[in-house]
């Protein structure tokens, strides 16, 4: 039989038995919607985690802090030395302190962080709202949500506005803190969202080159090539350096999805393996139905691969009806969800997020894999009407 | 001319060497002609739709060699017989066996779809038979929604697209009003004649059979007679002489045999008596001949005088008649090859067989039975022992044993000690 003779028999087949097939093909489709909805949500979740941080140099960028020994400071001598480590593209120091932040008639103590222009990439983070750094800016100032929400502003309104900085510093020798107001106005050009943080700015350290500073609290280090992260992040440490990377954390939140991904799978596959029995049912009552029309075929010229193939072609294709309606089901379910969820966290005044995410690959995955779970539903009753006697299948009543 | 089908001592047996073993068909020999139209004829049960399938391939002789279109069915591979299937045969059922989920076209195009032929060539090929058939409108219809002479149609066009030589038809007509079954008659009768296709026709309407060049009667499994339609020219080429019985049996075909034997007979003599004493005498010697009355009876009824029912032949005449009435009798009986009466031996061996064999769940041949059935003789009769009877059930069946597993051997031997030990 051609294959195109095959799909159209078969077509002709399940045409005719509509509501049979239809609830099948809806059991099947909630088994399908359910590993979908739950093995999405594992993606979303993810996603949602690894969407925020991951810039292909922040990968590369390891995070060093001088250990609690007054062993090594990270001054500029030092960030000299790590610069010359082979491997190492480019040192990052950050220093913070207090300031105080003017914006029209209202100031308001906040942390002040100098940092080069490129520090946002390194760290994998992006300002949600406005812009980052560029390398040309001078006097342009970043800030989080919480700074923003001390000038009771929202911040969208707040960029482009200008605000004046008060700087605290200690001297180390004295303990004496001495104030230095800077002269020249900040214009805010980008937000930071970081919930439940301390308000922060974020200035260039070009433009604060002036003050007084002898050591910074973290450098980051960015390193040329994956292979070197080993090799610099032992040299750092042999220093005196506290090291971190992002890399461990996304690793290890990775290990921890893709565990997590597994179980809301396996949730699934049992789902689909009870729809995949009741195929097996629904295709053993047709051989039963069909065993007078088997026999018909096989007296009229069918072999017993044109039988089985009729059979398979018909599970097959429930299967694959099966997928479709799975990701259709799956999808809506999830959106529903999510739709529920935001409402929730709106109530709660939280943040609107995507919960699923659908890889393309994997709704591949799910049509193959339930087409394939069709096939193999679809074996042994195809075997059997294959099997069967022509003679007693055309006398079967 | 070389015929087209040939069946040679074929027998069919369900339930081989059981206590409910049937005999489908028992040692059925026939020839059928290239363009011949025949019918198997009889009552429900005689084994002549047994016979039709046997011809198709789907039935398997157990033993017995089926010869169809030079192919003899047996050696073929699964592979052959399913290609004999497609190019050879084209059936026609009772009940139409249309598939319901099919459209008209489709069902006519199955053969096809299964052959994996171009579709421009079936489209060709299906257009022309709906046409043929008057059907073209109906191409897209289920078969649900026609009615029966329609869908006989469908099913004789489902069977001609693979143009097989062919068409075997298990009453066509069974399902039909009569004027639909005369539809259908007059296209079998058609494709014989125009198609020059062999049709061989399987009916219990004794109405259908003028239309046959010959019919096979059958009864029991066995073809019991073999008419020739005088109306119909036999194909070209084919010739076979006919006996006296079968001439009479074709100027009176509702007979039954004991009739026609008794009409044989008397046509032998050459009665100078009238027409009702004519018909007297043929109920009696009928009576004879199927056993009722025995050859004293029958020459007393000669004898007796009319008002008690006699047909008041002179004594010496009823005599000499009844005597040579006897003697045709007998040679009739030989001639019908009876079969004797089995001796209490044989009668102890199908005893045991059967007991052996009704709870086994396997399946033995023809062959197998047989020899199980002479190394039981020979244990009853105590030619060999418990052991070598053992040893034989359990040789292998190429090695001229029966070929039952160890385990099965053992049972059976066991069994048939204790059996004997009964006595």
């Amino acid at each position: 039989m051609k294959v195109i003779d095959l799909f159209h028999l078969t077509f002709e087949n399940l045409k005719s038995r509509k509501s049979r097939i239809l609830f099948t093909v809806l059991g099947f489709s909630v088994a399908i919607g359910t590993i979908l909805f739950l093995v999405s949500l594992g993606f979303g979740l993810q996603r949602n985690l690894l969407q925020r941080v991951t810039t292909e140099e922040s990968l590369l960028t390891l995070d060093i802090a001088p250990a609690e020994s007054e062993v090594i400071s990270l001054n500029e001598e030092t960030l000299k030395k790590i610069s010359k480590i082979p491997g190492v593209e480019k040192v990052s120091p950050q220093a913070f302190f207090p300031a105080q932040v003017t914006f029209k008639e209202i100031s308001s103590q906040t942390t002040l962080n100098l940092v080069t222009y490129d520090w946002f990439r390194l760290s994998g983070f992006a300002p949600t709202i406005g812009r980052d750094f560029k390398k040309s800016d001078r006097h342009k100032v970043i800030v989080n949500t919480s700074a923003v929400s001390l000038f009771n502003i929202s911040p969208e309104e707040f960029l482009g506005k200008e605000i004046k900085l008060t700087v605290f510093l200690t001297d180390e020798e004295t303990g004496e803190v001495k104030f230095f107001g800077i002269p020249e106005k900040f214009e805010v050009i980008g937000v930071l969202e970081e919930a439940g943080a301390s308000p922060q700015i974020y200035v260039r350290l070009a433009d604060l080159k002036d003050l007084p500073i002898k050591e910074y609290q973290f450098a980051k280090v960015k390193v040329r090539r994956n292979e070197e992260m080993k090799e610099v992040r032992e040299k750092l440490i042999s220093m005196g350096f506290l090291v971190s990377a992002l890399s461990d954390t996304i690793e290890q939140a990775n290990k921890i999805f893709r565990i997590i991904q597994v179980v809301l799978g396996i949730f699934g596959v049992v789902a689909l393996v009870v729809a995949a029995i009741g195929l097996v049912n629904t295709m053993t009552i047709t051989l039963l139905e069909r065993t007078n029309e088997i026999g018909i075929m096989r007296a009229i010229g069918a072999s017993p691969s044109d039988v089985k193939w009729l059979f398979l072609g018909e599970s097959v294709i429930t299967g694959f009806l099966g997928g479709i309606g799975g990701i259709i089901l799956g999808i809506l379910g999830a959106h529903a969800f999510n739709w529920l969820i935001n409402i929730l966290a709106r109530a709660l005044g939280g943040k609107e997020i995507d919960l699923f995410y659908f890889p393309f690959w994997f709704i591949l995955f799910i049509i193959l894999l339930s087409t394939l779970v069709g096939l193999v539903a679809g074996f042994f009753p195809a075997r059997r009407a294959a099997k069967l006697n022509p003679l007693k299948a055309l006398r079967y009543k | 001319m070389e015929p087209i089908v040939k069946l040679e001592n074929v027998s069919v047996v369900y339930d081989l060497g059981k206590s409910n073993e049937t005999w489908a068909l028992k040692e059925v020999s026939l020839e059928i002609y290239p363009q011949e139209y025949v019918i198997f004829f009889g009552p429900s049960g005689c084994g002549k739709s047994t016979l039709l399938y046997v011809v198709a391939g789907l039935e398997i002789p157990t033993q017995g060699r089926v010869i169809v279109d030079g192919k003899d069915l047996k050696s073929l591979s699964k592979k052959e017989l399913i290609e004999f299937h497609r190019s050879t045969i084209g059936m026609i059922f009772q009940a139409f066996y249309l598939i319901p989920t099919f459209n008209v076209k489709d069902n006519i195009l199955l053969p096809q779809i299964f052959r994996k032929t171009s579709f421009s060539e079936r489209e060709k090929k299906v257009r022309a038979l709906m046409e043929r058939f008057g059907i073209e409108n109906l191409a897209f219809r289920k078969p649900s929604h026609l009615s029966g002479g329609q869908q006989q149609r469908v099913a004789i066009a489902r069977a001609l697209i693979n143009d097989p030589p062919i068409i075997l038809a298990d009453e066509p007509t069974g399902n039909l009003d009569s004027k639909n079954a005369q539809i259908v008659l007059d296209l079998l009768e058609e494709l014989n004649e125009k198609d020059k296709k062999t049709i061989i026709h399987v009916t219990h309407n004794p109405a259908d059979l003028h239309r046959a060049h010959r019919v096979f009667h059958m009864k029991d499994g066995k073809i019991i007679r073999i008419t020739r339609n005088p109306e119909k020219k036999a194909p070209v080429g084919f010739k076979e002489k006919i006996s006296e019985l079968e001439r009479l049996a074709q100027l009176y075909p509702w007979l039954p045999e004991t009739r026609l034997q008794a009409k044989l007979i008397l046509n032998h003599f050459l009665f100078p008596y009238g027409r009702d004493v004519l018909s007297k005498l043929e109920l009696i010697i009928d009576e004879y001949l199927s056993g009722k009355i025995s050859q004293e009876e029958m020459f007393r009824k000669f004898d007796a005088p009319e008002e008690e029912g006699g047909v008041n032949l002179y004594t010496q005449k009823a005599k000499e008649l009844a005597e040579k009435v006897a003697r045709l009798a007998q040679e009739i009986k030989l001639a019908q090859k009876e079969e004797p009466a089995p001796t209490p031996l044989q009668q102890k061996v199908v005893e045991i067989r059967a007991y052996l064999l009704d709870d086994y769940q396997g399946k033995l041949s023809f062959e197998q039975v047989k020899r199980l059935e002479e190394v039981l003789a020979k244990r009853i009769s105590g030619e060999i022992g418990k052991e070598a009877f053992r040893e034989f059930l359990d040789r292998p069946f190429k090695e001229g044993g029966v070929g039952l597993n160890r385990r099965t051997a053992k049972r059976f031997a066991e069994k048939v000690e204790i059996i004997l030990m009964r006595g």
